[in-house]
């Protein structure tokens, strides 16, 4: 990769880690694997240069590429022992370097709802996608994306009420 | 532009909530990797590895093309929708254009069995969804949806249970790919009311141990459970209602329903003091061969008004409850930290065996309004 080449590479993971990551933390509920997954994410995006570095929507692939990723951290996890599965969770939250202590509440909202309405609501009220996008984004039309957010709202709702 | 106030409220909720991102950081750890591959050379072994790899696969991509592409279809399988009728469908458009059997549209062989094993696993136990079909956006990924009526509460917990527990062991006894499953509930509209994710690899697990002892046949089963939970029942002065009622599950798993009812004076003290004792019993009788794979329990107010309404799985080691009122809550939802208290649970060794204080990941609770959720 040349000199500029790199340094557009950079500037798209300067620009893009922090609302990808953010987004992702709020998807797999752990800052930590949502910031390996970014890593993961931008070095997919050195290795496909080439094909990718014109991409009419190149935000739309990080994030369409970190979901996938997400989904096989999932997947993966899936298959540990429970037991595995639960030092995980537990060690989640707070995991990495500098500290992080959302809301309890919030994340544990978040865990109950079906995994595309979290996905949703992750991309659009933290990623601050645009409706359309996220329904690039997650494969699915402009109306299911509605209807996910819709069901999230309700959901989320409630705990601000009780907040 | 209620909704635009709630979206804001929300936005700004997670605002409060992100996590810190040090991009710096980030930059400087895709940095390194970047020079780790550019540096490292790959040894001869490996590069050997990789060219006899690509050689096999191009080979079995050569020979079995048509495979391939059915792998593909299947990956992205969005077509592929069983749909059921039967009695459990309500008059909605789904349904209306369906047959008593699974009918498949557009599909693959192999995602068709995949999902027909599904069903099948369901209709086992007595589970009649409305479709089952390929999650979109997940690779893996179904989604079930199943007759609001079945899933409401109070007994909607027994019919999510039976759900999960089916989709659970079809997909450990079949080797299923399946590990993420949105279960929607649909009304007699056609409208979604309610829906919750589950992992059909996870959330439950085979229980060590669960049933020792000889085992016994059915009656003798019968028997033993009706005298030592009439004597529970007895003890803790509350009234037993339909009887015990002892039945079967796909794969042979034996499936105890309960019903009892509490007194009208001093219905908190008979409610805690049955709890306590009710769940030990059981596992007894599975220590002398009764083979009692779940425990349905209904208790009812002296007048028949729900008050709990509670699943304990001993063979997957799951709990799933609905409760009426936070008066009623059961120990197993919100244990005490450490002790003995005036209150115990069933004894420690059991409830490690068995999670009574399972996860929380494991437990559903569904809530008198019909929503529900996994606390």
């Amino acid at each position: 990769m040349a000199a500029d080449q790199l340094d557009r590479l950079e500037h798209i993971v300067r620009e893009q880690s922090a609302p990808l990551i953010r987004t992702l933390t709020f998807v797999v509920l752990d800052r930590q694997l949502a910031a390996d997954i970014a890593q993961e994410t931008f070095l997919r995006l050195y290795v496909n240069w080439d094909k990718v570095a014109t991409h009419p929507d190149l935000p739309a692939w990080i994030y369409r590429v970190a979901l996938n990723r997400a989904r096989d951290h999932h997947r993966s996890l899936a298959r540990a022992s429970r037991l595995l599965e639960r030092i995980a969770g537990d060690a989640a939250i707070s995991g990495g370097p500098e500290r992080w202590e959302p809301d309890i509440g919030l994340i544990d909202a978040l865990r109950t709802l079906p995994k595309r309405q979290r996905i949703a609501a992750a991309l659009f009220f933290v990623g601050d996608l645009p409706l359309a996008e996220v329904a690039q984004v997650m494969g699915i039309s402009e109306g299911a994306v509605s209807s996910h957010l819709h069901r999230a709202r309700v959901a989320l709702r409630l705990l601000l009420e009780e907040g | 532009m209620e909704q635009q106030n709630s979206d804001r409220d929300l936005r700004s909720l997670f605002e409060r909530n992100l996590p810190p991102v040090d991009t710096d950081e980030v930059w400087s750890g895709v940095r390194q990797e970047i020079g780790l591959r550019r540096r490292a050379p790959r040894p001869r072994r490996a590069r050997l590895r990789v060219v006899l790899t690509a050689t096999v696969a191009a080979l079995v991509v050569a020979a079995v093309g048509v495979g391939v592409m059915e792998a593909v279809t299947h990956l992205g399988g969005r077509e592929t929708v069983i749909v059921i009728g039967g009695t459990d469908a309500p008059p909605t458009s789904v349904s209306a254009a369906t047959t008593t059997t699974a009918a498949a549209s557009a599909t693959t062989g192999q995602v068709t069995t995949e999902l027909t094993q599904v069903v099948q696993a369901l209709r086992d136990g007595n589970i009649v969804p409305l479709s089952v079909e390929p999650d979109p956006s997940e690779r893996n990924g179904i989604i079930v949806k199943v007759p609001a009526d079945k899933m409401a509460p109070p007994d909607g917990v027994f019919y999510s249970h039976r759900l999960q527990r089916e989709l659970f062991l079809a997909t450990h006894r079949l080797n299923l790919p399946f590990d993420w499953c949105d279960v929607y509930s649909v009304d007699a509209r056609g409208e979604e009311t309610f829906a919750f994710g589950m992992n059909p690899q996870a959330g439950m697990a085979f229980a060590e141990d669960w049933s020792s002892g000889v085992p016994v046949d059915e009656q003798r089963a019968h028997y033993l459970a009706t005298m030592a939970l009439g004597a529970v029942a007895k003890q803790a002065g509350v009234q037993e209602g339909e009887g015990l009622e002892l039945g079967w599950r796909a794969g042979g798993s034996r499936t105890l329903k309960w019903v009892v009812m509490l007194p009208a004076e001093g219905e908190k003290e008979a409610y805690l003091a049955f709890l306590k004792e009710v769940f030990s019993a059981v596992v007894q009788l599975n220590q002398e061969g009764c083979q009692l794979a779940v425990l349905e329990l209904s208790i009812n107010d002296a007048e028949g008004g729900p008050i709990l309404r509670d699943v304990h799985d001993f063979e997957l080691q799951s709990v799933a409850t609905w409760y009426s009122s936070a008066d009623f809550m059961p120990l197993w939802i919100n244990p005490p930290s450490a002790g003995p208290t005036s209150l115990s649970m069933p004894p420690l060794t059991a409830m490690l065996t068995l999670g009574y204080n399972a996860p929380h990941r494991m437990h559903r609770r569904m809530n008198s309004d019909g929503t529900g959720c996994y606390v």
